[in-house]
């Protein structure tokens, strides 16, 4: 914490006032003046004798530490003085995406000297992200009204707001499947629920797989080819080379909404569920099952932001294990940047299940004023059906998601195009 | 307040312009300090209102003002209201206000403006009564506001 004293600014006024008056007084010989003016200067000289500043203590604690978007915190403001002073004037600042319940967050309170006095202020989320809260500023005026003392609380106290899941009542389906059991019907043959095929028994088959009337139509015994019930790697790509955006609202929220529900829906599914952030700044989480990593991710998502650089980035930057051979990778890419196109043709030619949602930007640029720019607009949203265009052509369905629509019927298209693309090939 | 302090001096006959000019001089400094333009905007004002005061007493010619106190009264209770405005300016407008911190205030503001108006009181009635120390009072009542001046300059080095 910092403090500073100054003197509050009616000394130098009644100071300077009561100077000049006397001095007039004498010099033009009226009384009257000196009678007007030396109450100002007694007022600051009886001040000063008596008031020598005090000291101010601020802490600042906050109710809840880690919250979801839209959900109020309590931030207690703990104001301690060590002298009678007039009035505390206390304001709390705010990072952006985070907002005062009641506004403004400020309150000038009386505090009597070694009692201290905590002040509350709600807190709305506003946005998802971590927060440092408790920039808060304190300016006590001594009890004679002569000092002002100013204190800064500088220690900032975490606040982790994780974005608030879209409910998605289903996930793209993975080509691949893993060994482990899960809730995914595998293409391949086994134990399992889901009806596959039909039969000649083999040895080592179960008898309760036997089909009784199969069998005595063909005059030998047949059984019931089931697919088993597989979970699947899935890799949530989230690109951070660059977004489009306003305020607080951009491409790389829309993003990062989109893998905190995405990770929601396949941890609910038993899938093991990993993240890679790619940009200038490459981090991961290898796929891993459960509410647990799930968490993990929330927490990785929300220190993700934009960090420019012009370097190139190459896949080899990423670990093997978090990006699995058999894995479905979901890209959440604005494709504004070369090299995240470039990263995702290379996934695509390592043989990875790759989808690709791409987080309009369109949006978030409007054309500029005038017929040049209109048109250097449409050009613009040519080259990008070109580029969509190009990724179809290697089998990679790329669907468009708008600011403003919801994200299951952009998954709804992604599943369905998967589906055409597997039956045409 | 302030406007009617500036307006008293004209109520008792013609002034040089130059008074009237520092009177609505002193109105818009102080306007200008209540607007948040101008910190210092309210200590000019004081010494600008006091100026056309002293005009006003010198071209008016001898005899003592009986209405000193009540412009001491005035003028501290115009200083203090708009500094109390600027203290709320510089908490960040519009926070909520503690009725004890409004109540303590206002009890300052009232004791402040009394106090003025009995100190110039004070000081009118001494400087009414009949005075046969000639050349040497004088030097006294010199050398005693020097002094005071230098006690307030004093005191505030200190708490600097």
């Amino acid at each position: 914490m910092t403090s500073s004293r100054r003197l509050h600014p009616r000394v130098r006024a009644y100071a300077c006032l009561g100077i000049l008056g006397v001095a007039g007084a004498v010099a033009v010989g009226r009384p009257e003046l000196a009678a007007v003016t030396a109450p100002a200067l007694l007022l600051v000289a009886a001040g000063l004798a008596r008031d020598t500043g005090c000291g101010v203590g601020v802490e600042v604690t906050l109710d809840r530490l880690r919250v979801v978007e839209g959900d109020e915190v309590t931030v207690r403001v703990r104001l301690s003085v060590d002298r009678a002073v007039e009035r505390v004037d206390v304001a709390l600042a705010l990072p952006a995406g985070l907002e005062p319940v009641a506004r403004p967050a400020s309150a000038s309170v009386a505090i009597p000297a070694g009692v201290p006095r905590t002040l509350e202020f709600g807190v709305r989320a506003s946005r998802w992200g971590g927060y440092g809260v408790g920039a808060v500023t304190a300016r006590a005026t001594g009890a004679h009204g002569v000092t002002v003392t100013h204190a800064r609380a500088d220690g900032l106290t975490p606040l982790r707001v994780f974005p608030r899941d879209a409910r998605l009542r289903s996930a793209i389906p993975p080509a691949r499947t893993r060994a482990a059991v899960g809730s995914r019907v595998s293409r391949r043959s086994g134990d399992g629920i889901e009806h596959a095929d039909l039969r000649p028994l083999q040895p080592g088959d179960h008898l309760r797989s036997v089909h009784a009337r199969v069998s005595a139509r063909r005059g030998a015994p047949w059984v019931n080819d089931r697919h088993p019930e597989r979970n699947a790697d899935v890799v949530l790509f989230l690109d951070t080379f660059a977004e489009a955006g306003r305020d607080l609202a951009g491409t790389l929220d829309l993003a990062v909404r989109a893998v905190a529900a995405l990770a929601t829906v396949h941890v609910a599914a038993r899938d093991r569920v990993g993240v890679v952030s790619f940009g200038g700044l490459v981090r991961w989480l290898p796929p891993r099952a459960g509410p647990v990593q799930r968490a993990r991710i929330l927490d990785a998502l929300l220190d993700t932001a934009i960090l420019l650089h012009f370097a190139t980035r190459r896949l080899d930057r990423v670990a093997a294990a978090a990006l699995p051979s058999t894995a479905l990778v979901v890209a959440l890419t604005p494709l504004l940047d070369e090299r995240s196109v470039e990263v995702l043709s290379e996934l695509r030619g390592r043989g990875l299940d790759l989808a690709v949602v791409e987080v309009s930007p369109v949006p978030f640029a409007p054309p500029a004023p005038g017929e040049l720019g209109e048109l250097a607009h449409r050009l613009w949203r040519l080259e990008r059906t070109a580029l969509r265009r190009r990724f179809s052509s290697r089998g990679v369905p790329v669907v468009a998601w708008h600011d403003g629509q919801p994200l299951e019927p952009v998954l709804a298209e992604v599943i369905a195009s998967r589906r055409a693309a597997r039956t045409a090939r | 307040m302030a406007a009617g302090l500036a307006g008293a001096p004209l109520l008792d006959g013609p002034l040089p312009v130059v008074l009237g000019l520092a009177g609505v001089a002193a109105l818009g400094s102080l306007a200008a300090a209540l607007a948040g333009w101008w910190a210092d905007g309210v200590g000019v004002a004081l010494v600008l209102l006091v100026a056309e005061y002293g005009g006003s007493l010198v071209a008016r010619g001898p005899g003592l003002d009986p209405s000193a106190p009540l412009v001491a009264a005035g003028l501290l209770l115009a200083a203090e209201l708009a500094y109390w405005s600027a203290d709320v300016r510089a908490a960040r407008a519009g926070g909520a206000e503690d009725r004890a911190v409004t109540g303590r205030r206002a009890r300052r503001v009232a004791v402040v403006t009394l106090s003025a108006a009995a100190g110039a009181s004070f000081l009118l009635a001494a400087a009414a009564l009949p005075r046969n120390g000639g050349e040497a009072l004088r030097v006294a009542g010199v050398t005693a506001a020097a002094a005071a001046a230098t006690v307030v300059l004093a005191l505030l080095r200190r708490v600097r």
